[in-house]
């Protein structure tokens, strides 16, 4: 497949407790939904799994004293709604986003871990193992104080509001990958995580054409 | 032929210039005759014959050609493009991929890529399939594309490319019959000029030859269509399993012991390769009809011929996937014309869970409790005399204005049939002064003919008033009933006999209940009309002309009077109007997906009732053309 590739985002609103997202136009069956939820308050903004309902589940669960942010993941199916949304704990959430990949796996991720940020403008995402050279590495970097950031060199930046940035990078290689930074407007405290993803399998190899007899006529001028 | 480039690289001397089996380009020369650098390829074995060697950057072999037609090779939306080959990591130069064929130099608008493919090694074992063009402005746009495992052997490598919208491009890759990649580009513009040299194992990147391939292509072919996953998928399966088999068998056709030759190169082998080859293409055909003649695997010939049994015509720019829906969605309506019928039948074609679907489907009754102002549907004037108070529709006015075209009216449209018409209402009056009038009607606008029940105050007595106005000229009221010196509320229902000149109209001073009192009366109605051609007047019309029912103001008289009153609790039935037969399905254009409404309003059309009208709509906002109105309006009526 091809490596994973993002699709479009959105920013949620909050809704009785519920952080909605309305899905992107481009969304289509088979793609994978990421959620973003970051909270200054570790209780009422927090996501419990057990109120994840239609095919969510967090992938990524982050905090610290004074911040927290789940990483939710939903395949979108044919017949699902255009609208999402996730249960928070009383609904104290600061921001909510929703992005869009294609070519992302099922399987568990490959790994994801955070760290956190305590007076300083560098959110350094934590280095990630891929073990695959579709895999992808996608950053997270959260604030509670609504300061933006500046996607680490190579990264691709594609969410950045309300304290709230998301990257990707596609290294097309494996192994480490090396901490990512983002660097924020001002200094501030927060969370800075990474999360790498598998993309669906690569094919080919076992299927070749091994030498055919005389008179094929290989690709067809007509019919098949 | 199907191809528009096809090339076989069957020579046996390097001496000569490969054609174009499928006549649209020139024959290939060595790039330098076009810019340069580059040598021509040297002949190897294949394994559909002689195939060419590409060398790498090493070896910097290639083919330049021109457009025997200029132009007739710009493919600058949909295409395909499809190869047997080999690719040799070991000549595949770091990070620069290898150029399988490219369709212009991009040095000018001429010269703009239309298409190019090419190889890239991302690793070890894996390598990369990508489209890549420029725009028209010259950007080079290179595409995401698939990864697949390398291998020694020969592979059969496809790319399509589906234009959707100058914004919106579909990209898919195959490894044989697998398919590894889709791919969705914004990069819906696509340049490319009638000159366009066309290059195979290279690319000219605006300086010199690059890009150069490393390893051996026996066949291209190139398509100015999508091909169908199903048409590789045959193709993969006829090369590598059906026509080997094939030859097997007609192998194992000889007597056992029969002294024959085991060399594949013998004149015996040969001919049975050439008899078993020519056989399992037969079987090849026939198996490819056998499993993809349904519509939802169909394409070619099988799918035009769907098309046309279930008159799903296409468009040029209809997709596969979408002419298949079409054709699925015109079977599916298994469930008749129902809600959950016509939402299964759009099923494949609304590109939304049909729980997203919300359908509209009219009564022929409307009924009103005026919580609100309703605007769409009731035609208030003038508009600013009528209001909601207390949950009831209220006009107020002082004015002496007789002309039926000038009364304050408010007032639907039931259709272009007033058969069986029936308006119900209360009447509520806070006020009607001395020759004030308000009251129900039905009404024939063009025409200026209306029937009126009506409130009215006779110089301080109440009546119940009936009255006929014909082309805006009053035939008289007549009264129906004494009310008293006092307001009070009536409840009222004004009815139009089917089949008859006849009007029914019913009272009540208790309730909505009743018990009410009625009076039917006839009137002129349907005045008969001229027929224009022959000039006969026709007395068997039994068909009343209105076209609204509703609510009045005005004075009887002419004297200024002040009326004051409200209604409520509002019924208006049209079993003859044409809102009855509407339907519509609706689709949020906000819902993500892609929705086929042409597709959709076929299937509707092909599935609802005779003289009903239904649509696949993504707007709330219709207009409405009866043949009793002179101008268009909102379905229910208003402005």
């Amino acid at each position: 497949m091809p490596p994973i590739h993002y699709v479009s985002s959105v920013l949620g609103t909050n809704v009785d407790e519920f952080a909605v997202f309305a899905l992107p136009t481009s969304t289509k069956p088979g793609d994978t939904l990421i959620a973003v939820i970051g909270a200054s308050d570790v209780d009422d903004g927090d996501v419990n799994e057990a109120d994840l309902a239609g095919g969510w589940e967090i992938v990524g669960h982050f905090e610290n004293a004074n911040a927290v942010m789940n990483v939710c993941r939903k395949t979108f199916e044919k017949g699902d709604s255009a609208e999402q949304a996730i249960k928070t704990e009383a609904g104290a959430f600061i921001v909510a986003a929703l992005l869009v990949y294609r070519g992302m796996s099922v399987a568990p991720i490959v790994e994801g871990s955070d760290a956190d940020v305590s007076g300083s403008a560098n959110f350094v995402c934590p280095s990630r193992t891929l073990t695959s050279y579709s895999d992808i590495y996608i950053g997270f970097a959260f604030n509670v104080v609504d300061n933006d950031y500046t996607p680490p060199a190579g990264a691709t930046e594609r969410f950045d509001d309300d304290g709230l940035t998301v990257f990707d990078v596609l290294p097309e290689a494996v192994g480490a990958t090396g901490t990512k930074t983002a660097v924020c407007s001002g200094v501030c405290d927060g969370l800075a995580a990474s999360i790498a993803f598998a993309s669906e399998g690569i094919r080919g190899s076992n299927k070749t054409i091994t030498i055919t007899p005389m008179g094929c006529i290989g690709l067809p001028t007509e019919g098949v | 032929m199907d191809p528009k480039i096809f090339l076989r690289f069957d020579d046996h001397d390097v001496a000569i210039r490969p054609a174009d089996a499928a006549g649209a380009l020139l024959e290939l020369e060595a790039p330098s005759v076009y810019q340069p650098g580059g040598v021509v390829p040297t002949i190897v074995d294949g394994v559909t014959g002689p195939a060419r060697f590409f060398g790498g950057a090493a070896g910097q072999h290639g083919f330049a050609t021109r457009d025997l037609v200029s132009g007739s090779t710009l493919f600058n939306r949909d295409v395909s493009i499809q190869a047997i080959l080999t690719f040799d990591e070991s000549l595949a130069s770091g990070a620069n991929p290898g150029t399988i064929i490219a369709r212009g130099l991009g040095t000018s608008a001429a010269e703009y890529l239309a298409y190019a493919l090419e190889v890239r090694l991302v690793t070890a074992s894996i390598a990369e399939l990508r489209f890549l063009w420029q725009d028209s402005a010259g950007a080079l746009k290179t595409q995401i594309g698939g990864h697949f495992q390398t291998s020694a052997d020969f592979l059969l490598l496809t790319a399509t490319r589906r234009w959707v919208s100058s914004t919106e491009v579909l990209l898919r890759y195959f490894v044989a019959d697998e398919l590894i990649g889709e791919v969705l580009s914004p990069d819906g513009d696509i340049g490319g000029g009638t000159t366009g040299t066309t290059s195979i194992g290279t690319r000219y990147t605006g300086a010199a030859w690059d890009r150069w391939f490393g390893g051996k292509i026996d066949q291209i072919r190139v398509l100015d269509r999508e091909l169908a996953p199903e048409e590789i998928a045959m193709t993969w399966d006829r090369i590598t399993r059906i026509q080997p088999n094939a030859v097997v068998l007609v192998r194992e056709c000889y007597p056992p012991g029969m002294p024959i030759s085991d060399d594949a190169s013998s004149r015996v082998q040969r001919e049975n390769m050439i008899i078993g080859n020519a056989l399992g293409y037969a079987e090849a055909q026939g198996e490819n009809i056998r499993r993809n003649i349904f519509p939802t695997r169909a394409y070619g010939a099988a799918l035009e011929d769907w098309e046309l049994v279930t008159k799903s015509p296409r468009k040029l720019a209809d997709d596969l996937d979408t002419r298949r829906r079409r054709v699925v969605g015109r079977f599916r309506q298994e469930l008749g014309v129902s809600v959950a019928g016509v939402n299964k039948a759009l099923e494949e074609l609304a590109g939304t869970a049909t729980s997203n679907l919300v359908t509209y489907a009219f009564s022929p009754t409307t009924v009103d409790t005026w919580t609100t102002l309703n605007t769409t549907r009731w035609r208030h004037t003038p508009a600013a005399q009528w209001s909601i108070a207390a949950n009831a529709l209220r006009v107020q006015g002082n004015h002496g204005l007789v002309d039926l075209f000038a009364w304050y009216k408010s007032l639907q449209p039931i259709g272009g049939d007033g058969r069986g018409a029936l308006i119900a209402s209360k009447i509520s009056p806070t006020a009607i002064a001395t020759q004030g009038e308000a009251g129900v009607l039905h009404w024939d606008w063009p025409r200026g003919n209306a029937v009126v029940l009506g409130y009215r105050n006779n110089a301080g007595a109440y009546q119940l008033v009936r009255e006929e106005i014909r082309s805006g000229v009053s035939q008289g009221a007549t009264v129906l009933a004494a009310l008293g010196g006092a307001i009070v509320p009536v409840w009222v229902i004004l009815e139009h006999v089917q089949g008859t000149s006849d009007y029914k109209a019913r009272w009540s001073t208790v309730s909505a209940l009743g018990p009410f009192t009625e009076a039917t009366f006839t009137t002129s109605f349907p005045v008969a009309p001229v027929d224009p051609v022959t000039g006969v007047i026709d007395v068997t019309n039994t068909k009343p002309r209105t076209g609204w029912a509703g609510f009045y103001q005005r004075s009887f008289s002419g004297v200024v009077a002040n009326v004051d009153v409200s209604f409520d609790d509002t019924s208006v039935r049209a079993p003859w109007g044409d809102r009855a037969m509407h339907f519509y399905v609706y689709r949020d254009p906000a819902l993500p997906g892609s929705p086929d409404f042409i597709g959709g309003n076929l299937v509707v059309s092909g599935l609802k009732h005779a003289w009903t009208r239904g649509a696949f709509v993504s707007t709330l906002v219709a207009k409405y053309d009866s043949d009793d109105t002179t101008y268009d309006g909102p379905p229910m009526g208003g402005t």
